[in-house]
């Protein structure tokens, strides 16, 4: 059911040629490019040459060799040799989806993986340059994406798998205590620094490439909008929706009058506090200026200052109307890690594949679109600068204070 | 560095008990980086995020201290662990059901952190002669 906004937007809804804001993909941080799936696919070399070695070992020598010195190491030593060598699959697999020096480090990288596991495997001194060459691979890796080359599932596996190698690799021999704990110390710092190297190789992108639509924030599905300017159409029908709902939402600058009416503004904190209305989120109607699914608050010094409201798709209805085409890009989230305990979003799925513990992960949220009517907002639908938003809520605590 | 190097011909299942505890380590190495993560996100999301930090540095530390027991063949780690991963496995199976409603995936790291190391966790430990390294004398009293 649609609400009963003014009647130019109607008219707009009504439009069978109305656009949605739909697009936009995955953050690289949780995908695994289509691109590189050949490369995926070519790690079944591993088991085929492992094959390739049992049955050629009673006759060649070289084989014969190979499966001994598999049969020699222990478990943890086996293991290793898998792990360096799906590491060096992937780098090889990879020779020609990077140019340049970083293409050449990759080849080098791939090579000198298979070279370690050839001297793991023919029972020579393995583990120091194992070592070396592993961490110089992870190493590479962190400076490449620190330097905001964002990574894909590919790339984390890959580091997961060359951090498990390492781990292996320095595990000592028993009763070297101190350097196992020295050990154990340095897997811990190489898998969070993995970890927030990928942070902040993918937010780096994002900020520099999401202005131009080239990659979405994490945890964002950001619709591309149209490339074209709004008609006029549009630009009537979506000030039409901002007029209806700035004027339905003035009661509900006073957070009680919201609270009586169903919005939960309990613990307004920060520039960006979402007060969600559960009636209105079940209500089936789409996009009604008096009944926004949620109000946005900020957190004043006299108290919760409204700065507009949040319109929320209901559960599996698909994409939002664009009413006022380029102007009005609705939005999603996925991955959010939403909290049982207690309930609440407690933040983004790690690119190590979990959420904080006590925590789901919500794979993908309905469609949402910010509406702001604030005073003087520089924008109406979309993304609001926060400096203005502080800068906002200031003024106002100055102008209560007169 | 000699010995390390050399093949030990040495075939003593007990090595078993190497792999485990490494798995167990990195899983609790992982949420260690999830405690930071928690903790940077609280400023983003506010008190609700506050017991998701304990719980999940509670979860980091009590993990580091599973894969000590197990390297030193504790039964109580070994029983822990056991528990602690299928509880792992039974998350992610909300998850995974959460995603077939939601629509979206669980990506592959996930897949492999919470499903495919869980389970090759559980597999090892299940094992005959990792369960008498551990004590563990007869399959009933096994977990």
């Amino acid at each position: 059911m649609i609400g009963e906004p003014a009647a130019a937007l109607a008219v707009v809804l009504d439009h069978e040629g109305i656009e949605h804001a739909t697009g936009s993909g995955s953050s690289l941080l949780y995908t695994l490019p289509s691109e590189h799936l050949p490369v995926v696919a070519l790690l079944a070399v591993l088991p085929l040459f492992a094959l390739a070695v049992q049955l050629l070992a009673p006759r060649w020598s070289l084989p014969a060799r190979l499966r001994e010195g598999y049969r020699a190491r222990p478990p943890l030593h086996r293991l290793a040799a898998w792990l360096i060598a799906v590491s060096a699959v992937v780098h090889l697999g990879l020779i020609g989806h990077h140019e340049g020096v970083l293409g050449a480090l990759m080849i080098l990288d791939g090579l000198l993986l298979a070279g370690v596991v050839g001297l793991l495997l023919t029972g020579r001194r393995w583990r120091l340059p194992a070592a070396v060459i592993l961490g110089g691979s992870l190493a590479a890796w962190w400076a490449v994406t620190l330097a905001g080359q964002a990574p894909d599932q590919l790339a984390l596996l890959t580091k997961l798998v060359e951090v498990g190698a390492l781990a292996m690799v320095l595990t000592p021999t028993a009763g070297a205590r101190v350097r196992g704990w020295m050990a154990s110390m340095l897997v811990i710092v190489l898998v969070v620094v993995t970890d927030a190297a990928a942070w902040a190789g993918t937010f780096w992108q994002a900020s520099d490439l999401g202005h131009m639509g080239g990659a979405s924030q994490p945890g964002m599905l950001m619709g591309h909008a149209p490339d074209r300017p709004a008609t006029p159409t549009e630009i009537a029908a979506a000030n039409a929706v901002w007029q209806a709902t700035a004027t339905a939402l003035a009661p509900f600058r006073d957070p009680r009058i919201a609270a009586a009416n169903g919005y939960q503004v309990e613990g307004v904190f920060g520039l960006d506090f979402h007060a969600q209305n559960e009636a209105y989120q079940h209500d089936g109607r789409i996009m009604d200026p008096a009944r926004p699914e949620h109000l946005i608050y900020a957190e004043g010094p006299d108290g919760p200052v409204l700065l507009g409201a949040m319109f929320e798709m209901p559960d599996g209805a698909g994409p939002g109307p664009a009413v006022g085409g380029p102007l009005t890009v609705w939005h999603a989230h996925e991955h959010v890690c939403f909290g049982l305990l207690p309930l609440g979003m407690t933040g983004l799925l790690s690119p190590l594949g979990s959420c904080p513990v006590g925590s789901v992960d919500i794979t993908r949220t309905p469609e949402m679109i910010h509406v702001w009517v604030a005073d003087g907002a520089p924008v109406h639908w979309g993304e609001l600068d926060d400096a203005w938003k502080a800068d906002y809520v200031a003024r106002a605590g100055t102008s209560a204070d007169r | 560095m000699e010995c390390m190097d050399t093949p030990t011909r040495s075939r003593d299942p007990l090595d078993l008990i190497g792999v485990i505890r490494l798995l167990v380590f990195v899983q609790g190495a992982s949420l260690v980086a999830g405690t930071i993560e928690a903790i940077v996100f609280l400023s983003f999301v506010g008190p609700s995020g506050a017991g998701a930090v304990l719980l999940t540095a509670l979860a980091a530390a009590l993990t580091l201290l599973a894969a000590a027991g197990i390297a030193r063949r504790s039964r109580r780690a070994r029983r822990w662990t056991f528990v602690a991963e299928v509880g792992v496995l039974l998350l992610a199976a909300v998850d995974v059901a959460l995603a077939a409603i939601l629509g979206g995936q669980m990506p592959a790291t996930s897949l492999v952190m919470r499903v495919v190391i869980p389970v090759v966790v559980i597999v090892l430990l299940r094992r005959a002669e990792v369960r008498v390294a551990f004590g563990v004398r007869s399959a009933a009293g096994a977990a």
